[in-house]
């Protein structure tokens, strides 16, 4: 009943937000985060709840903001179509890395994910023939919806907003079924697991999957704001940014990824100043925290809000 | 036919820095279990501590070699000493995301005063290239590939002959009995780390010289030597010096006949054949465990 | 045709036989002990039948069907369960949520069921919560239902692992030395326990070291020795045998 609160709580201050919020630049900041959380989500799944670290998950980003760059302008497809191509394409790449790898061993999926982001990347900048090379797409379209076209900030801003919810709602039910219960069994005793029929490469391979497609999601959500799309996006500081989202908010609880891309998307701007330190900062920051502090910040904010309630004599909130 | 033998000669240049910097990334990962990000910074480290020294504060060329080696394998025992040793028995993330962190630490300070512009060491070889028999060669390379045969000759005798590299092999077995029969663990994983970072120091040194030096450049190298690793079996440290010369040729000669864009590329593809058809590595026995 | 036959189940690590040409049978609704002192093969047999890891020769037909060929993690969907010779539960999670992992192999719900919330996935937690509840009712956990399980006392994790065992009604139990660390009283509740869960129609393979136990409750015994059978038969028959005697014996002199 208190969790249901808290989401409506949450998701009020999320709708009237733009009505505060009149800085068209902060704005701006909020939809990259919408665009972060979807990623951070799924690889949360990935990551948090299986234990696969996909280092190179931003080519599947790559991949989907391509895709639905390119069949919007040169097929002209509608730009929500767009987006569920963008997903599937992105996922079938990520079915292909996990099937090389999970048959192996966990570590190889790390090995594996890291050097394809650097092949995408490779292979984009490239095929100057399809994909313009480094010079990147330019003019991709707004997306349409119920024929308003999403070109003003705010109505992008309630668009990622309702991806948001979508994301957080799939990652949540995925959780809290026999899947969810799959992965904890895996993670705490792998062979008991396998001996009742969950077998590893089965069950990772569904978050495998389902993390691309959001990425995919995520990538063509991200084109289809910034209209624009080169090479550049395959950068590390993109992937050390989610990796901060990940491990700061909280891997393995669906609430850690959403803090941990709103704090991490408004951080670089209050640093401003600063920013040629921004990177090595976080190099740090990402060492410190996974080895002090494993659970992310929502541990300890958990925590408190278990002392006030209990202080006050409120129902404990369940986890 | 001189063409496609001068290919395999630089391709046993490239191959032997690959080599040399994949004996210690598979020596660690296969010794303590860590999924180790940062190797190629290690790499990059070599080659800017040996800019500084031999263009910055006039080094001979020959002195910096053991300068770089020494540096680096100070640098190496830092890191195991704070950081790595605290991953001995985390998750395969942790230790990742770790190694990462440290990774992008390291690149991103070297940038601040490096900036990104690539910049070479100039060595005291004559840029005309020897002429070996209707062979062209640059004497520069085939220093490199005399360096890095014998630090890997090297290497081997220490791994074989003597009592470290006989505390390292039983170690590698069995750690549990190793400790019992009176080995210092702790310190031969110290030991191994520092050394797999002087080697991969080496390597970005030797690469900087006839290559160029940016403080970006260990990301892909990492890349690479987790190939070579792959391809050479867990911890195989044979493994990994064959699968160096090979990775070497196989990009030189596509390279020079398939395409030069996609050179980068082929580590990746024949990570994949072996990963779906020899997953312990080229030289295992048998294809399936 | 029996539930279980072994034909010529031999595994050689090198060039050392662990188990070599091993064949029974097992009828359906019957109790057979695999004993023989420590090192005579008996868990890597065990393991075997359960595609733990795969045997060097043989077959093992389960109700006609070959099992060597199949993955340890599909085994459970032919109605096999097993427990393991050291305790293994779940430990971080309660012994409800241990026996809801273990009916995983009743649901056959997708992703999709899950995400939508169709019929068919409600139809299915709640038939796996009442598949919990039945189990742990029949061994006797009930009231422990929301205890972790790192916090029950040992006796009653051991009760736990026969629960998750059986949690995905399984036809053929497996199970590796029960009794073991279990004090007199335990182990006549598990005697009761395993007769029971035979006269509810299941088959069992037992591995044990008690010998009390095994005599008791056992319709057959297979003997095993440095990998090979010795002996087998009824329990009066092997209490008997001069060659279990002395594989006991003989191996009790040495120790």
């Amino acid at each position: 009943m208190k969790r249901k609160n808290l989401i409506i709580v949450a998701l009020a201050i999320a709708l009237l937000l733009p009505a505060v919020v009149k800085s068209a630049y902060y704005i701006h900041i909020l939809i990259l985060a919408m665009m972060y959380i979807m990623m951070t989500e799924g690889l949360n799944l990935l990551t948090g709840y299986v234990g696969l670290l996909s280092v190179g998950h931003i080519a599947f980003l790559g991949i989907g903001a391509y895709t639905s760059a390119l069949i919007s302008l040169n097929l002209g497809v509608t730009p929500l179509l767009c987006m569920l191509i963008a997903g599937i394409v992105s996922a079938l790449f990520s079915f292909l890395v996990g099937k090389i790898t999970l048959r192996v061993r966990g570590s190889y999926f790390v090995i594996l994910t890291s050097a394809f982001s650097e092949i995408t990347k490779l292979v984009i900048n490239n095929s100057e023939s399809i994909t313009n090379g480094p010079m990147g797409l330019r003019n991709v379209p707004s997306p349409i919806l119920f024929g308003f076209e999403l070109h003003s900030k705010v109505s992008y801003y309630y668009f990622g907003l309702a991806l948001v919810v979508l994301t957080t709602y799939v990652c949540y039910r995925i959780v809290n079924s026999k899947y969810g219960r799959a992965f904890k069994a895996l993670r705490e005793q792998e062979e008991l697991a396998r001996t009742v029929g969950i077998g590893f490469g089965r069950y990772a391979m569904v978050t495998v999957v389902v993390s691309g497609f959001f990425a995919g999601v995520a990538g063509s959500y991200y084109v289809h704001y910034t209209h624009f799309i080169s090479p550049d996006i395959f950068g590390w500081s993109y992937t050390t940014t989610m990796l901060l989202m990940l491990v700061i908010g909280g891997k393995g609880t669906i609430i850690g990824p959403i803090i941990g891309s709103l704090l991490f998307s408004f951080i670089p701007e209050l640093l401003r100043a600063y920013d040629d330190f921004r990177l090595p900062i976080y190099g740090l920051i990402l060492m410190v925290s996974i080895l002090m502090m494993p659970d992310g910040i929502i541990a300890p904010i958990n925590h408190l809000a278990a002392g006030i309630q209990k202080k006050i004599g409120a129902p404990r909130l369940k986890s | 036919m001189n063409e496609f033998i001068q290919q395999i000669v630089n391709g046993l240049v490239i191959g032997s820095t690959y080599a040399l910097l994949t004996i210690g990334l598979t020596m660690i990962y296969g010794l303590m279990g860590v999924l180790n990000y940062a190797h190629g910074e290690l790499y990059m480290l070599g080659g800017v501590i040996a800019y500084y020294a031999v263009e910055a504060m006039g080094c001979n060329f020959f002195l910096s070699i053991p300068l770089t080696m020494i540096s680096c394998m100070v640098f190496g025992m830092l890191i195991e000493r704070i950081l790595i040793k605290r991953l001995y028995k985390a998750p395969i993330v942790t230790t990742a995301i770790v190694t990462i962190g440290l990774s992008i630490f390291l690149q991103n300070t070297i940038f601040l005063f490096w900036g990104s512009m690539p910049k070479t060491i100039n060595s005291p070889f004559p840029l005309a290239p020897i002429n070996l028999a209707g062979i062209k060669v640059s004497s520069i390379r085939m220093f490199v590939l005399g360096v890095a045969v014998v630090a890997i000759v090297v290497t081997q005798i220490i791994i074989k002959k003597t009592r470290l590299g006989m505390a390292l092999r039983a170690t590698f077995q069995d750690k549990d009995v190793a400790a019992m029969s009176g080995i210092n663990t702790r310190l031969v994983y110290t030991l191994t780390f520092a050394y797999g970072s002087m080697l991969a120091g080496l390597a970005g040194m030797l690469c900087g010289s006839f290559l160029t030096i940016s403080p970006f450049m260990g990301t892909q190298q990492t890349n690479k030597a987790w190939a070579v690793a792959v391809m050479g079996g867990r911890g195989d440290i044979m493994g990994a010096i064959g699968s160096g010369f090979i990775l070497g040729i196989v990009e030189t000669l596509g390279a020079g006949y398939i395409s030069s864009a996609y050179k980068d590329a082929f580590s990746f593809i024949i990570v994949v054949l072996v990963l779906v058809f020899k997953p312990n590595g080229l030289f295992s026995r048998n294809a399936k465990r | 045709m029996a539930l279980l036959e072994v034909r010529n189940l031999s595994k050689y690590f090198g060039g050392l036989a662990a188990v070599n040409d091993v064949s029974f049978d097992l009828e359906e609704g019957q109790i057979l002990s695999l004993i023989g002192p420590n090192g005579a093969g008996k868990t890597t047999t065990f393991n075997m039948i359960s595609g733990s890891f795969p045997a060097t020769n043989g077959s093992v037909k389960f109700n006609g069907i070959e099992l060597l060929d199949k993955k340890a993690d599909t085994i459970t969907y032919f109605g096999i369960g097993r427990t393991f010779q050291i305790t293994a539960v779940f430990f971080d999670l309660s012994v409800f949520e241990n026996i809801l992992i273990a009916a995983h192999s009743l649901q056959k719900s997708t992703i999709a069921d899950a995400l939508l919330i169709t019929k068919r996935y409600k139809r299915e937690e709640a038939a796996i919560r009442e598949r919990a509840r039945e189990v742990l009712e029949f061994v006797d956990l009930w009231d422990s239902r929301d205890a972790t399980a790192s916090s029950l006392p040992y006796g009653k994790q051991r009760l736990l692992e026969i629960a998750i065992a059986l949690a995905n009604k399984p036809k053929l139990l497996l199970l590796d030395e029960p009794a073991a660390g279990l004090n007199p009283e335990e182990t006549r509740m598990l005697i009761e326990l395993i007769r029971k869960i035979r006269d509810s129609g299941v088959t069992i393979l037992l591995i044990e070291h008690n010998m009390g136990l095994v005599m008791n409750i056992s319709d057959h015994i297979v003997v095993l020795d440095h990998g090979e059978i010795i002996a087998r038969g009824l329990p009066q028959q092997i209490s008997q045998d001069p060659k279990v005697i002395e594989a006991y014996l003989g191996r009790g002199d040495a120790e």
